[in-house]
This record gives structure tokens, C-alpha cells and sequence, in this order.
């Protein structure tokens, strides 16, 4: 297990002491611990049905057929995996803030791969980095979470990314619930949302941001500087400016919990860890 | 509102120095922040882009660029005018009058100030503004006419010399006035120590009139005693408010403008009064004499009085008439130094010469042309050929120098006073019963009537005039007077002489000829006209106005559209201190801000 400035002692604590349940619907997928809509070979009973040539003679239920002289077969719960898909946007402009937003994008990370894999559930951790997935790890089970907790302390926030370039060029083959953790500066949102929903995700968008962002505090004459892609710009502090900004603002995340809505995807909103 | 010097807006390009320096200078601190993402659109409205609007918000170089023009128009000398030297044309009246020499401020005479004022008031005034510049005594002397050229005017103002002469003002008002309405927006400033009526003019006045300490000689006479001495009388006025105790002094003054002195006396004068001063029996070798006194006060120019040495002469008077006139006779007589023989035939006459007056009375027609040349003439009652009309019953009037008065005659000759000449008795119908000037190179007085047909004789007035027309006739003097003023004209009656010469007190020679009109009288002495022989030599002696040797406080009438100031003041408000200190404050603000930042 990993301890460094992100994951402490106390994180693991928390961790540990508060559990999460994830709700999703499956119905696809590789057997799993999670109680599927689908029937399936569990030893759990779940109905009866009449049997229908082809089906398995095992399962008819003799019992019923003496009593009924019809031929039923039982129907067990099917259980199936459910598949996390958490998307980490891993721009440099993640790394910024005292506490920098990348280290609350880890956390929330590992803990919901946590909560997924106490769950029996699939992991899949796309380090999403320029416009493709630098880091695809796929893990199950409580052994899983070791190595996610590795992948995660060994992502490196450096370039631009192009989120929905990235995450198109992940490989979604079945339902499941895709988590994007960013700070969400892009004009792609919309089409990320589209992209997922098209491939029967459930969203969960966890917004990062640091409180120098939702209310900037800088003075004089200062040439900003783009974490991501070194473009600057010269602007001199005041009041109007600050006031221009806060509009801005208020429009971007007014723009997001919009799109959310729209897509039906669930926004978690963090800033600097709250 | 205007600037005394235009070049230092030169300095203003300084201000572009600093922006440039600015612009070299401008180095921001870098800022990493997570994203441009949310600045972008509201970069279209608040990033500089461009140079100059990177300096939009740079408040020390705002400051800098303040302080820097604040200098430059402090530089420049920025005032406000409170009088009325304002208008599209300024006519400048400078008094010059002998009393503007009196010591003023910081060792300058009322004139320096004047001019220093007036140069100035032209430095102060916009380029395209029309300077006039009149100078002003008893008579006025336009130097320079409308000229924008303020270099041309200040040089102009500088040339003004002081004079000797009498006046003020009133003359250069006169000329003013007369070129006023020639220009649509004029204005009139008037440097002076004497108030003087504007009226209706846009005019200012600056006065430099001041009480001053000063003692003058005002005059000076002297009287034969007949033992080649003479006794000299002067009056010394102490003009201050002090009592003093001054040396006063007889001079004799030579042909080159030399002085001798003869006779020194200490006079003590109260404050405000006169003291007569007497030399008895005095020897003096040179006809012209001064007296002066030893005072170191603020106006030097009535510190010494000029006169002729009056040497005791008696007067020849020959009346040549064919009636009784002892009412004329006795009138004559009155006059002290006269001696006077009546004919009445022609042959008494003709056989008299050098008789200072001839004087002819009822002799029905004189023929001018044959009577004697050497002496002047007074006609009375006679056909001359001078007449242009009779006139009868007409009661005539008297408005001269002589007196006002009338007097009612039964017939009476008429006549066109001739050029020069002064009218002694008016008709109705303005013309001339009598006049009294100068004709032909001699002194000549006709009365156009008979002494028998008037009432004349028997006023108060018939002895006074004679009295006065016999000391003007019997006067043979060849100029027509002797105790001028500066700048005074003196007429030159040559007798037996077609050209003379006059030296005056600084020694130079003017020829001069019968008739002259001399005018070379503006320094103050003894002017010598040469004679036939020293005999008769003449002095005649210009001197200072005692009436300008006490111009204290300027008495105004409150009328007219006026403003009066005090000289030296000029009525301007330089603005150049409140402005540097307007820079100082810009240069704090900007050193609190450099802090802060």
C-alpha cells in the first residue's frame, strides 16, 4: 500500500470506516457479485416459469410438476460484475492549488474504486492524458485495490488533455458507470456526456476545483500563465476584472449542472476537498 | 489667463519619454494559474493587447505624466490677469512726464516699473493680439502701431526715455480715443502717477503715484542792482514730511553747460512749505545763473532752477499821434522802465531810430512798409491794409490771455487774425477787432479802432491791457520767451540778423534764422542765442514743472469704465507657485502608491 501526501494513514482510515454503496443496473457483463435484473446460475432462487424446450432439464422443478403435472423450471437471480469506469483527467491544470486538485481527484478516485471493489465490482482506471489514455488499469476484487491505489499515486499531471479524444478512445463494450474526475475547462463536456450516455454509462461527474478559482485573489500587473499549454495573457488586477471573472465563473458551473440534468449524469462538485 | 514663455510646452515630449520607458519597462510577474479557459472571454474586454493599452491602468506612470506636464505649464509661467489688458488690440500709454522720474520701488524710477509692467503685460498677451504703444507729457508720441510683433513691442517699450516735460497721460488717452474705434476689441492701459479720465474706453490704469521725499527749486529771479551786483532770489519747496536743512547754491552757467559756483547758503524748509532764499550782491560774470540744492532725494530732476541774468534796461516808446490821447499816455506811463516821446508830425517821427516800440494812433492810413524796421509796432485806429471790413456800433468781446471782457465801440476796422497772432477783441461774426503776434520778423499789435469812440479807456481793463501790451512790445528779446518748460517751442525774432545760432546746455550748436520755431528744449538749462554782439546775447532757460515734483497719491473720479492698480502689481496672478506645489502633492500621491504597490 502506498502512503505518501495523498494517501496518508487518516485517508486510509476514512476509507475504511465509511463505506458507500453504488447503485447501478446491470444486466451484461462478467459474472460478479452483484445481484443482477437478469436471470441467471446463482444458487439464489428468484421465480419459476414453464419450461420451454431447450432449457436446461436440470432445472425443471420436479416437485411443482407432480403437483401441477406441468413442467416448471427454476429461475436463480443471475449474478453479474459491475463495471466502474473512472475516467482522471490528468492535465496539468489538475495540479494546481495549495492542496492541488489533483490530490482530491486521486482521493475520490481511490475511494470510490474502493467502495466498487468492496463490492466485487470492476475497476477500470483510465488516466486520461493528451488525447488518449496513458494508464488503463483494470482491477476486481479487494487484491485490486493495491494496485489502483498504485496506478493512482503514480499518475503524473503534466500536458493538455482533450478529454473527449481520450475517453472516446477508450474501448466501452458494456453498460456501466463511468465516474470522470476533472476540472472540466473544456468546451467538450457536452459531447463527453453524449459519448457515454450512447454507450449505456451511467455518469458520475466529479467536478474539482480549488477556492483561487471560484474567487481569485491576485493584485498589479500580472501576465497569467496557462498551467496546460504556457499561453499567457497580461491583465491587471481590479475590481472589474474580478467582477468580469466571478461572471464568467458563475456561467461555466451554471453550464455544467445544465449538461448534468440534461444527461441525467450525478455532479459532485469538490472544492479544495469539500 | 495666459503664459509668459511658450517654449518649455517643447518639454511636454518628456512626458512620451516616460511612456516609452514604460513600455520598456513593462515586465509583469508571471501568474500559473490552472486555465486560461474561464479569462478567455473575458479577455476581449479587459487584457491589454495592445502597447498603449498596457499602460491603460499604470497609475504611477499616469502620475509620472501628470507631474510631468504640471512642471511644463509651470514652466511656461501661467498667470491670470485681473485687469483689462484683454482685447484683440492693447494700446499701451506710457506716461513719461518729469515726475515719473521720482524713485518708486527696489531702486527703480516710476518709469522703470512702468516699463518693466508694460513688458510684462506683452509677454502676457496672445500672439495674434495688436500692440500700440503711445508715450505720453504734453503731447503724446505714438511709437509703435499695432503690431504683433511683441518682440517689436517689447523692444518698443524698453526705447521709452524718460523726459523733463510737464503732462501726463491726458495726451495719449486723446490719441488713443481717436484710434480706439478704429479696432473692434481694444483695450487701453494707462502706466502713470496721474489719474486721467478714460470715460467710456475699456481701459486699466496703473498707478505709481507714491508719497516721496523731495525738495525742488521753483524759482529763481534776479535784479540789477545797478553797481554790477546783482541780488538772486530763489523759493525752495520741501515737498516730504520732514524738516530739512539743504545747501543751496548760485551757480553761473557757461555756453559749454559748465557751473560756477558763486554763493552757497544753508535753508532749513518746515515739511509742506517754501523758503525764499536771497543773495544779496552777487558779482555774476555769465548771463545765465542756476540754483540748486545739495539734496539726495527721490527726484533729482527740480533740484536746480535755471534763470537769465536780468540786466536793468530802460525801453524806448515812440507814439506818434495827431489827437489827444492821455488816457493812452497815462497808461503807458504806468509802466516802470519805459521812456515815452509823442509826436505829431511825421517829422518828429522819421527822425527817431532805435526805439524799442513804435506806436501809432489815428493817423488815418500808416504804410506799414515805410515805418521803422527796427523796433515793433502797435497801430491803432489806422487803415493798414490789413482790414478786411468796418464794422459800427458793435459791442466786441474780449476772451484772451489778456482778460474777459467786452467793450462797445462806434466803428470799428475789422480784421483775419493772421497766423500766429491772437485775437484781442472779437465781432459777432468772429472776426477780429485787434490782435497781437508777429509780423514780419517784428512784434506787431493793431486795434481796429479809435480810443475816442469807445468807452474802453474808462474801464479797469484799458490800463491792465496796455500795461500788458506795452511789456510784450517793449520786450526786445529775440525769442518770444525766456523761462520755458521742456519741450516748450521758442519762436526766434532775429533783428538786424538773418541767422544766428542757439547752444544749448550740453554745449551743442543750432543754427537758426529768423521765424525759426526752435524745439530742442528737452534738457533742462540755459540755452544761449548768439547776437551781433554780447550785448545781445540772449539766455533763455527751460526748467523743471514745479507741478511735477509732487505727484503723490493718484486722485480718481470713479467714473468710466476703469480699473485702477497699483504699479509694480500688474494685476497678474502668477500661478507658477500653486502649480509647483500642485507638483510636489502629484509627486506624494505617487510615492504613496509606489509604496503600496
Amino acid at each position: 500500500m502506498v502512503y505518501d501526501d495523498t494517501f496518508t494513514a487518516e485517508f486510509y482510515e476514512k476509507l475504511m470506516r465509511n463505506r458507500m454503496t453504488l447503485r447501478m443496473r446491470t444486466a451484461e457483463g462478467m459474472a460478479g457479485g452483484r445481484k443482477s435484473n437478469a436471470k441467471g446460475s446463482s444458487v439464489e432462487f428468484s421465480d419459476f416459469r414453464e419450461y420451454i424446450p431447450g432449457d436446461d432439464i436440470r432445472r425443471i422443478d420436479w416437485n411443482a410438476y407432480g403437483r401441477f403435472e406441468k413442467l416448471f423450471v427454476k429461475l436463480f437471480m443471475e449474478e453479474k460484475e459491475g463495471v466502474f469506469r473512472i475516467y482522471l483527467d490528468s492535465s496539468a491544470s489538475m495540479d494546481f492549488g495549495t492542496e492541488p486538485k489533483s490530490r482530491h481527484a486521486k482521493r475520490m478516485a481511490a475511494t470510490y474504486g474502493y467502495n466498487v471493489l468492496q463490492n466485487q465490482d470492476r475497476v477500470i482506471l483510465n488516466v486520461l492524458s493528451g488525447d488518449k489514455i496513458v494508464q488503463n488499469l483494470n482491477v476486481m476484487g479487494r487484491q485490486g485495490f493495491s494496485k489502483l491505489i498504485d496506478a493512482l499515486a503514480a499518475t503524473r499531471y503534466t500536458e493538455a488533455t482533450d478529454m473527449l479524444a481520450a475517453i472516446r478512445s477508450s474501448d466501452i463494450k458494456s453498460k456501466g458507470v463511468s465516474i470522470v474526475i476533472s476540472d472540466f475547462y473544456t468546451n467538450d463536456l457536452e459531447d463527453i456526456l453524449k459519448y457515454l450516455t450512447a454507450k449505456k454509462q451511467e455518469i458520475i461527474l466529479i467536478q474539482v476545483l480549488t477556492k483561487w478559482e471560484t474567487d481569485p485573489d491576485m493584485s498589479g500587473s500580472l501576465n497569467l500563465v496557462d498551467a496546460e499549454n504556457g499561453e499567457n495573457r497580461r491583465i491587471t488586477a481590479s475590481g472589474a476584472l474580478f467582477k468580469s471573472y466571478k461572471k464568467q465563473y458563475t456561467a461555466f458551473i451554471e453550464n455544467i449542472d445544465k449538461l448534468s440534468k440534461k444527461y441525467s449524469a450525478r455532479l459532485i462538485r469538490v472544492i479544495d476537498g469539500v | 489667463m495666459g503664459v509668459t514663455l511658450i517654449w518649455p510646452i517643447a518639454l511636454s515630449l518628456l512626458a512620451g519619454g516616460v511612456i516609452v520607458m514604460y513600455l520598456l519597462k513593462q515586465h509583469a510577474e508571471e501568474f500559473k494559474v490552472p486555465s486560461l479557459f474561464l479569462w478567455t472571454e473575458m479577455y476581449k474586454n479587459q487584457t491589454a493587447d495592445k502597447p498603449w493599452e498596457k499602460l491603460k491602468k499604470n497609475i504611477l506612470m499616469i502620475l509620472e505624466i501628470i507631474t510631468i506636464l504640471v512642471l511644463v505649464v509651470a514652466l511656461m509661467g501661467p498667470y491670470v490677469k485681473s485687469g483689462k489688458g484683454n482685447g484683440s488690440t492693447v494700446m499701451i500709454i506710457i506716461d513719461t512726464s518729469a515726475s515719473m522720474d521720482s524713485n518708486y520701488k527696489n531702486a527703480e524710477t516710476r518709469l522703470e516699473s512702468a516699463k518693466k509692467d508694460a513688458e510684462k503685460l506683452i509677454k502676457s498677451l496672445p500672439a495674434t493680439t495688436l500692440v500700440t504703444v503711445i508715450t505720453s507729457n504734453t503731447e503724446a508720441n505714438v511709437v509703435l502701431s499695432a503690431t504683433s510683433d511683441k518682440l517689436a513691442a517689447i523692444s518698443a517699450v524698453k526705447g521709452i526715455q524718460q523726459t523733463q516735460r510737464s503732462g501726463n497721460c491726458e495726451e495719449g488717452v486723446k490719441t488713443a480715443r481717436a484710434l480706439y474705434n478704429a479696432y473692434k476689441d481694444a483695450a487701453l492701459v494707462v502706466y502713470t502717477d496721474t489719474y486721467v479720465s478714460t470715460g467710456k474706453l475699456n481701459a486699466s490704469i496703473y498707478d505709481y503715484s507714491g508719497n516721496i521725499n523731495n525738495a525742488g527749486v521753483n524759482y529763481v529771479f534776479s535784479d540789477d542792482n545797478g553797481d554790477d551786483t546783482f541780488t538772486v532770489v530763489a523759493g525752495v519747496t520741501n515737498y516730504g514730511k520732514d524738516d530739512i536743512t539743504i545747501a543751496t547754491d548760485l551757480y553761473e552757467v557757461y555756453e559749454n553747460g559748465e557751473k560756477k559756483m558763486v554763493a552757497t547758503q544753508d535753508v532749513t524748509i518746515t515739511a509742506g512749505s517754501t523758503s525764499q532764499v536771497v543773495f544779496q550782491d552777487v558779482v555774476l560774470e555769465t548771463m545765465g545763473l542756476a540754483v540748486g540744492i545739495g539734496s539726495n532725494d527721490d527726484l533729482a530732476g527740480d533740484n536746480m532752477f535755471f534763470a537769465a541774468r536780468k540786466v536793468k534796461k530802460d525801453a524806448e516808446v515812440l507814439l506818434y499821434t495827431k489827437s489827444n490821447n492821455s488816457f493812452l499816455e497815462k497808461a503807458i506811463g504806468l509802466v516802470s522802465g519805459v521812456t515815452l516821446t509823442r509826436t505829431n508830425t511825421a517829422d518828429g517821427f522819421m527822425g527817431k531810430q532805435d526805439c524799442a516800440l513804435y506806436i501809432f494812433d489815428c493817423l488815418g492810413d500808416v504804410d506799414i512798409s515805410s515805418i521803422p524796421v527796427d523796433g515793433n509796432i502797435m497801430i491803432i485806429g489806422c487803415k493798414t491794409g490789413l482790414e478786411s471790413g468796418t464794422e459800427e456800433n458793435v459791442l466786441l468781446t474780449a476772451e484772451n490771455s489778456y482778460g474777459i471782457y467786452t467793450v462797445a465801440v462806434n466803428k470799428t476796422f475789422t480784421y483775419v487774425t493772421p497766423q500766429g497772432n491772437e485775437s484781442l477783441f472779437n465781432t459777432d461774426e468772429g472776426m477780429s477787432a485787434g490782435f497781437v503776434g508777429e509780423l514780419a520778423g517784428r512784434k506787431i499789435c493793431v486795434i481796429g479802432f479809435d480810443l475816442h469812440q469807445t468807452d474802453f479807456p474808462l474801464t479797469i481793463n484799458f490800463p491792465i491791457l496796455m500795461y500788458d501790451l506795452i511789456m510784450r512790445l517793449t520786450d526786445t528779446s529775440p525769442v518770444d520767451k525766456t523761462d520755458m518748460l521742456a519741450g516748450d517751442i521758442v519762436k526766434v525774432s532775429l533783428s538786424g540778423l538773418n541767422e544766428s545760432s542757439i547752444i544749448d546746455p550740453k554745449g551743442k550748436k543750432t543754427k537758426v534764422q529768423t521765424l525759426d520755431k526752435y524745439s530742442s528744449t528737452e534738457e533742462l538749462g540755459c540755452y544761449f542765442l548768439k547776437g551781433i554782439t554780447e550785448d545781445t546775447d540772449t539766455v533763455f532757460t527751460v526748467n523743471f514743472d514745479c507741478n511735477e515734483s509732487n505727484v503723490s497719491a493718484m486722485v480718481t473720479d470713479a467714473s468710466g469704465n476703469v480699473d485702477i492698480k497699483t504699479g509694480g502689481g500688474n494685476g497678474i496672478l502668477n500661478l507658477r507657485a500653486i502649480i509647483i506645489a500642485i507638483a510636489v502633492v502629484l509627486l506624494i500621491v505617487e510615492w504613496i502608491f509606489y509604496i503600496r504597490q
